[in-house]
């Protein structure tokens, strides 16, 4: 693995390339897509071992942290919708460039893997593979300010008003500017009918109905989609019974497994 | 903003990223900082903590160095027998090698929370590269301020009645083990769960040794305790008096954050940490 700054001089972000095992070298890349926030730290790990996984097999993969996140520059209150589905066309670039090759596909966690399904609609990309992805950026929106509300409310010490709010919208460490939860607010892919990827994948573990109109959705706009439920922890949240589990790998091997898929 | 990341060590397997100062604020008399992973949360720290943190600190004129200790974030498990309790020290002891032989820098402070404290404070007992050290929570074992915070903690949470009502809750069973828990203030080799987990092993007293040589070797202590950690039980019970003997005007603060919680989850506990870490740094070393 090799780590580095790429991008602009003024919005570097922090790359992390793991080069494919030699002898299986698909000539295929891989950009993943972070979910963000909380989310994001408790997901790393998970992501470091599907980038591993995915190099084992013979991929060239590019981990990344979108600008404002991680240690890509920026401060955490500066991230914006539009500036990361750019970070993810820079990401592929780069890859292409680093690894010298040039079909590339994209795998997203959460808000990670709409922002891969946004970026996709301009990109030439090969596959998408879409980790329980957030459809609707509204109910997103809600559901982690429920999930804030409900970490304040199971604290012992809890602080007084003026320490609990902020200028900006705090969700579970991370500053959301109005500008940011306006951009969330307009997502959802269910309106979205520029095809994305000639194949997709979508796994979740919650909601049935849910993945399987998505699935219908961009098979309507032309992309041969698969739908799997698979069971689990959702690594990116803190989930009572599930503090002892290290990898998801139910979903690691799904997203593997496909992605190797012949496409003949 | 000044920003490098570095693959460094043994096989250069360790990733970390240094902040630079601004050119007209670099000064060789001045220490790098380092920041340790907070337990296994990767570099950025909780919250992108220590970024924020290398950034202030970087444009106060402090290298700042965040990294990641072998198995946690980027940097790969190490292959050898060493335990974390043994690896971390060497590692950081690595990292002040690695930034020494690329900056003009002698001297170092470390930083990290809870873990990474612990980390922070046994790489000074070790090494005279430390001129001083900002532990945050530092040191949990089972004091009885810290098992009656823990049980409150669980009793009085909306989470921990709502598994009651659903069934998932293991509170009765803890509910017996108080008495015992009670008694089990200290653990000893022979009572340890894992032999080899050594930070179980260490007594308080092992802890007031350590507080003896940083005050010997003329480290400079800032302790931070977060409301959310048990570990400032911990140091009411077992510290408080030791240090009050150690010169602590000269050499130790104890700072307590009234209402924040172990991670510095609220963005005002986290500019409040940050601003409190700067000003002990000016007020130390510029």
């Amino acid at each position: 693995m090799n780590c580095f700054h790429f991008g602009e001089p003024a919005k570097q972000l922090f790359g992390a390339y793991h080069a494919a095992h030699p002898s299986r070298d698909r000539r295929e890349g891989l950009v993943l897509c972070n979910p963000i926030g909380q989310e994001y730290m408790r997901a790393h790990r998970a992501i470091l071992e599907l980038a591993n996984r995915l190099s084992g097999c013979g991929f060239h993969v590019l981990r990344f942290d979108y600008f404002a996140t991680g240690d890509s520059h920026g401060a955490s209150i500066d991230g914006s919708i539009s500036q990361w589905t750019g970070d993810i066309a820079a990401a592929v670039e780069e890859l292409r460039d680093y690894a010298g090759i040039s079909r590339i596909s994209l795998a997203g966690m959460r808000l990670g893997a709409t922002l891969a399904a946004i970026a996709a609609e301009n990109l030439a990309i090969e596959k998408l593979a879409l980790w329980d992805v957030v459809i609707n950026g509204k109910q997103y929106l809600s559901e982690v300010i429920d999930m804030h509300d409900a970490w304040l409310k199971d604290l012992l010490h809890r602080p007084p008003p003026e320490i609990r709010h902020s200028e900006n919208l705090q969700v579970l460490g991370f500053p959301f500017s109005a500008s940011f939860c306006r951009e969330i607010e307009q997502i959802d892919l269910m309106q979205r009918h520029n095809p994305s990827a000639k194949k997709t994948l979508i796994i979740n573990n919650t909601n049935p109905s849910e993945i399987d109109a998505l699935r219908k959705h961009f098979e309507n706009n032309g992309a041969l989609c698969q739908a799997e439920m698979i069971t689990g922890a959702r690594v990116w949240r803190k989930e009572s019974g599930y503090s002892s589990v290290l990898m998801p790998n139910e979903a690691l091997n799904t997203i593997v497994e496909w992605l190797q898929k012949d496409d003949k | 903003m000044n920003e490098k990341v570095w693959h460094f060590g043994t096989n250069k397997s360790l990733v970390g990223v240094v902040a630079d100062p601004p050119a007209d604020k670099v000064d060789p008399n001045k220490p790098a900082i380092i920041l340790l992973n907070s337990g296994l949360l990767h570099r950025v720290g909780p919250s992108r903590l220590h970024v924020q943190l290398a950034r202030k600190m970087a444009a106060d004129g402090f290298i700042t160095f965040r990294f990641d200790f072998s198995g946690i974030g980027d940097s790969p498990r190490r292959r050898d027998e060493l335990s974390f309790d043994e690896s971390s020290i060497l590692e950081a002891r690595v990292a002040m090698d690695f930034i020494s032989s690329k900056r003009d820098v002698k001297k170092f402070v470390l930083s990290g929370i809870c873990s990474g404290a612990d980390a922070a404070f046994f790489t000074a007992c070790e090494d005279s590269r430390i001129a001083g050290i900002v532990p945050i929570d530092l040191f949990t074992q089972f004091s009885k301020g810290y098992m009656i915070e823990s049980y409150k903690k669980r009793l009085f949470s909306t989470r921990g009645w709502s598994n009651i009502l659903t069934g998932k809750s293991d509170i009765f069973k803890m509910l017996k083990q108080v008495p015992a828990n009670l008694k089990a203030v200290k653990i000893t080799p022979e009572t340890a769960d894992e032999p080899g987990d050594t930070s179980q092993t260490l007594s308080a007293e092992r802890w007031v040794e350590g507080f003896h040589i940083l005050n010997k070797n003329g480290v400079k202590l800032c302790l931070i305790y977060s409301a959310g950690s048990p570990a400032f039980y911990n140091y009411r019970q077992h510290f408080e008096k030791p240090l009050q003997s150690l010169n602590p005007e000269n050499q130790t603060r104890v700072h307590h954050m009234d209402s924040a919680d172990h991670g510095f989850t609220l963005l005002f506990h986290q500019a409040q940490l940050i601003t409190l870490i700067a000003e002990w740094m000016r007020f130390y070393f510029s």
